[in-house]
């Protein structure tokens, strides 16, 4: 070979190997674009876990745009969403572009019907939206799968910034496409994981506090259950005082079958007093007094709440119960008899316990009555009571006030609403004030039947004549007031407890007098003699003069021998042994 | 005493990705005195800025764009990814001076006035660090005024701004200024600070050299009298009006160094690319004046020899560093020894490679760019390269 076909086979070679730089780089370029598609393919994976993690649809957006120029190096991605009020298509948000219009006009055909299309320059829709200034982009529709959010996802170059960027190549349409249906699709999984989101949240909360939740909670329903407790011991102490423990529980239990409410009811009312404790009160010290009347009173409440009665109030030396309310009894009325009896019987445990005292001995009336009133919570809130409201409770303190000690009194509709089982031992009719018609009242002596309780037999009267007769001075006692005026008579007869009053003056039958007592030549015994007139006067043994039957209801101690000493037969004058001997009507 | 920071992301927003790096180079409270960045396409530079100023309200900012950035452990060629340094120090310790109309024809005298300026600022600089538009800049001009001004002596480091390997056109900038022909000049005065430097490339020539039969100062006519492009597209068999971009991506010339040089370089060329043809694609420039007679061969890059060259760069500043930690290390590596040479796993090899020996697993602040040009000293004396890698080592003396 010659130096020439060197020189030409160099040549050769040369220019191959120019060549061949050419071609190695365009290899080399190649592979950097597979390792650009591969870097793409990484950041839309990338993608997709950061749009799942967005606070809001505006990080979502802004997420996926910003992944959309990271993983295509577009200048820059809009999403555009068509706004029908106004007839534009909104620009939702875009990132990269350093100047871009709010809004551009909606064209027909502005979302593609192909999953990503790409707008060369000189195309219709870039015309139409100068404003963008694009020199090209590719749109792809944005829609989640409720198909309500329509817009396009766009990422394009600008007129002044193209050259600074690859173009939009072809290739590029398939990944372009995936990602912004995928990001589509996204969104309402992005909701959903939301709402997953918040609930594990809540979820991790009341587990990670469960315990402290827990322990909370028991030492709340702990606290509420000693409350519950305390509230419930005030009740059964404050109830408890008024009412039996069934009618407690009955209310504790079942709060709707009592009503607290004010209710019309037809009840039994019971009324109780000491006869002649007032002039009592006159001859004890005050902590005697108490101790004497908490005697009584303890005693009664035992046999009160016994038979199912509300104590409604203690007035003084007196008792007021109601059987029927709150719980409605069937049997109230004869519980209420029952109780009354037993009340009676109950005094010769407090008249031994006075006498271990040394405190004189108590009787006491008892009335009662059946009647329709109103029972319920009242007064106000800053104090209130369950009480009662009627025309019967004044008829049953009208005939209470008509006994005297030892006695019950019934009225025709307790005596009607028990029927046969009750031992009457005399019936009469009074006159009580307020009430215009005459009320006829029954003595109790006893009840069958279920609860079978009786008093003693009332023992006729052993009257002893007096001679000399006493001579006292009396006045009339209204309530608990002394009458001025005084009156003269004298005593002629006595027996147990009772005695004969001859005196012009006229008396009411039921009325109460307060007695100065004097022996012989004059010589005052006692001006706190106290009695009830228990019958309507006979013509006394001088003309012009009434006989009374009274009943005495307190006698001084001074007073005892004077009246006994009188008697021959020496029968004690006040009740001493267990039945305090109440003298028949 | 100056102290360095660094930091790096591909984060697309252009505002949280600079509040990001600042915050992860200077933590949640930190300040800093200047902050230099290097960013690709795709950022909004004046959002960058303005996000640097945000976090540092008193700090100077100087940055300019590439066609990649180089961080620790690092190097990424994306559209938007930005890396930075963060560096503190008292006044004295470091100045900027710029010009803004670099051009061919002017580059001498621009580089002069900045070179002038920075002195009157600052006349205890001991190294300048030099940013530049690449498509612009006749760089050996502007190493000579700096030459003239501050000495043959004065260790010149950086590189030339660069696009994403179209040659359009960069950015550089100075705080708020943005510029697109600017020449940047910030020296650092630290006493205790010494430079260290290597530069290399892995190209070798292929087939005749061309000689050159005609010139203007950086401007290439013709090649053994023959119109300049139309005979190297011609050789490329490439059409002679290629797009200028794609071209650029073939053509680099070799230039034969003096030979007290090839053992230090580690080759007997130094590489020069053209960035731009003129209007009729009849003849090109290069970055440095090239006298007529001159010859200049095509090169092509070997990987081999961009490994070994590497490793033998970096054994070389290892020896000069004797042991010593660096303080910080700026680089500027060619725009083409990124994906233009590499595929993924080849450049975190070569970074890998480079970084790996110098710094190890130390959080040493590195900040490089992928640019047009690397300015590095060689036979002791400042010059200008094409497809290297450079790395400027900041060590305590």
């Amino acid at each position: 070979m010659c130096l020439e076909e060197l020189r030409d086979l160099a040549r050769d070679l040369q220019s191959k190997v120019d060549r061949f730089i050419v071609i190695r780089q365009q290899l080399i370029d190649t592979g950097g674009q597979l390792d650009r598609e591969l870097g793409r393919f990484k950041v839309i994976q990338a993608c997709y876990k950061r749009l799942l993690g967005a606070d809001s649809f505006e990080e979502f957006t802004s997420t996926l745009l910003e992944s959309i120029l990271e993983a295509f190096e577009f200048e820059g991605a809009a999403y555009l969403r068509l706004d029908a009020d106004a007839g534009r298509v909104e620009v939702v948000d875009q990132v990269g572009f350093e100047e871009f219009p709010t809004s551009v006009p909606s064209e027909p055909g502005w979302v593609p019907s192909e999953a990503a299309t790409m707008l060369q320059p000189g195309h219709d829709l870039l015309v139409k939206w100068a404003e963008m200034k694009l020199a090209q982009c590719i749109i792809c529709p944005f829609e989640d799968q409720r198909a309500d959010r329509i817009g396009i996802i766009l990422g394009g170059l600008t007129d002044q910034h193209k050259y600074y960027f690859d173009p939009i190549k072809a290739e590029v349409r398939t990944s372009f496409s995936v990602m912004v249906g995928q990001a589509g699709a996204l969104l309402r999984n992005y909701e959903l994981r939301r709402n997953v989101q918040e609930k594990n949240v809540q979820l991790e909360h009341y587990s990670r506090n469960l315990e402290d939740i827990v322990a909370r909670r028991t030492a709340e329903l702990r606290q509420a259950n000693e409350n519950l407790d305390v509230a419930n011991q005030f009740i059964r102490k404050t109830f408890g005082r008024y009412l039996s423990e069934d009618v407690v529980e009955t209310i504790l239990d079942a709060p709707g079958g009592a009503t607290l409410s004010g209710v019309k009811r037809r009840i039994t009312l019971l009324m109780a007093d000491l006869r002649g404790f007032t002039a009592i009160t006159d001859c004890l010290p005050a902590e005697s007094v108490l101790e004497l009347i908490n005697i009584y009173l303890g005693a009664m409440t035992d046999v009160i709440l016994k038979y199912g009665g509300t104590i409604d109030e203690f007035l003084g030396d007196a008792i007021f119960a109601l059987f029927g309310a709150p719980i409605e009894h069937g049997d109230a009325h004869e519980r209420a008899v029952a109780c009354a009896l037993e009340m009676q019987l109950a005094m010769d445990e407090v008249n031994e316990a006075c006498r271990l005292r040394g405190f004189p001995e108590l009787q006491q009336g008892i009335g009662l009555n059946t009647g329709e009133v109103i029972v319920g919570n009242m007064g106000s809130l800053r104090r209130s009571k369950y009480g009662v409201v009627g025309r019967a409770v004044n008829v049953t303190s009208r005939i209470e006030s008509h006994t005297v000690g030892g006695q019950i009194l019934i009225s025709r509709s307790t005596r009607d609403a028990c029927g046969d089982i009750l031992r009457i031992d005399g019936h009469r009719e009074i006159l009580a004030k307020g009430i215009p018609d005459p009320l006829e009242i029954f003595d109790v002596g006893g009840i069958r039947g279920k609860y079978e309780i009786h008093l003693p037999e009332k023992r006729e009267d052993q009257w002893i004549e007096l001679c000399p007769v006493l001579a006292v001075r009396f006045s009339l006692v209204e309530g608990k007031e002394v009458q001025r005026s005084e009156h003269e008579g004298k005593i002629v007869r006595v027996a147990r407890n009772v005695a004969e009053l001859q005196t012009s003056a006229e008396l009411q039958e039921g009325g109460s007098i307060k007695l100065s007592l004097f022996k012989d030549q004059g010589v005052l015994v006692t001006s706190s003699l106290f009695a009830k007139v228990t019958r309507r006067p006979t013509q006394g043994s001088v003309e012009g003069e009434w006989a009374y039957r009274l009943c005495f209801t307190h006698v001084p101690t001074e007073a005892i021998g004077v009246l006994r000493g009188k008697s021959e037969s020496k029968c004690p004058m006040i009740p001493t042994d267990s039945y305090p001997g109440a003298s028949r009507i | 005493m100056l102290e360095f920071w660094s930091a790096n992301n591909d984060v697309v927003n252009s505002r949280k990705a600079m509040a990001a790096c600042l915050e992860s180079a200077l933590g949640a409270e930190g300040e800093c005195d200047l902050v230099m960045f290097h960013t690709t396409m795709g950022h909004n530079y004046r959002e960058l800025v303005a996000a640097a100023r945000e976090r540092c309200p008193q700090a100077r900012i100087v940055g300019c764009t590439g066609s990649g950035v180089i961080a620790r452990g690092s190097a990424s060629e994306k559209m938007r990814t930005l890396a930075v340094m963060a560096i503190r120090g008292r006044g004295e310790d470091f100045s900027i001076a710029y010009g803004a109309e670099l051009s061919y024809e002017r580059s001498y005298e621009v580089a002069r006035d900045v070179a002038l300026q920075l002195k009157r600022t600052n006349p205890r600089v001991n190294m300048i660090n030099v940013i530049a538009s690449g498509i612009h800049i006749v760089a050996d001009q502007v190493l000579a005024a700096i030459a003239e001004v501050f000495g043959p002596d004065m260790p010149v480091f950086g590189g030339t701004a660069s696009d994403n390997i179209k040659a359009i056109g960069s950015i550089q900038s100075v705080d708020e200024h943005l510029l697109e022909t600017g020449l940047i000049m910030v020296g650092f005065s630290d006493p205790g600070l010494e430079l260290v430097m290597g530069v290399h490339h892995g190209n070798v020539c292929v087939g005749e050299g061309l000689r050159v039969t005609r010139s203007q100062g950086n401007r290439i006519l013709e090649f053994n009298g023959e119109p300049a492009w139309p005979l190297i597209m011609s050789r490329m068999n490439l059409p002679f009006d290629t797009k200028f971009e794609d071209a650029l991506r073939v053509v680099c010339f070799g230039a034969l160094l003096p030979e007290d040089l090839h053992e230090e370089y580690g080759n007997q060329h130094v590489l020069y690319v053209p960035f731009g043809v003129d209007d009729k694609h009849q003849s090109f420039y290069l970055a440095v004046t090239i006298e007529e007679g001159t010859m200049l061969w095509l090169t092509q890059r070997d990987e081999t020899r961009m490994f070994d060259g590497l490793d033998r760069m970096i054994a070389g500043v290892l020896r000069r560093l004797a042991g010593r930690k660096p303080v910080a290390v700026f680089h500027t590596d060619c725009a083409a020894r990124g994906r233009m040479s590499f595929n993924l796993i080849e450049k975190d090899e070569i970074i890998a490679r480079m970084q790996n020996p110098l710094i190890g697993k130390d959080a040493v602040p590195w900040l490089g760019l992928y640019g047009f040009g690397e300015l590095a000293m060689l036979g002791g004396r400042n010059r200008f390269h094409n497809q290297t890698t450079s790395v400027y080592v900041l060590v305590r003396k």
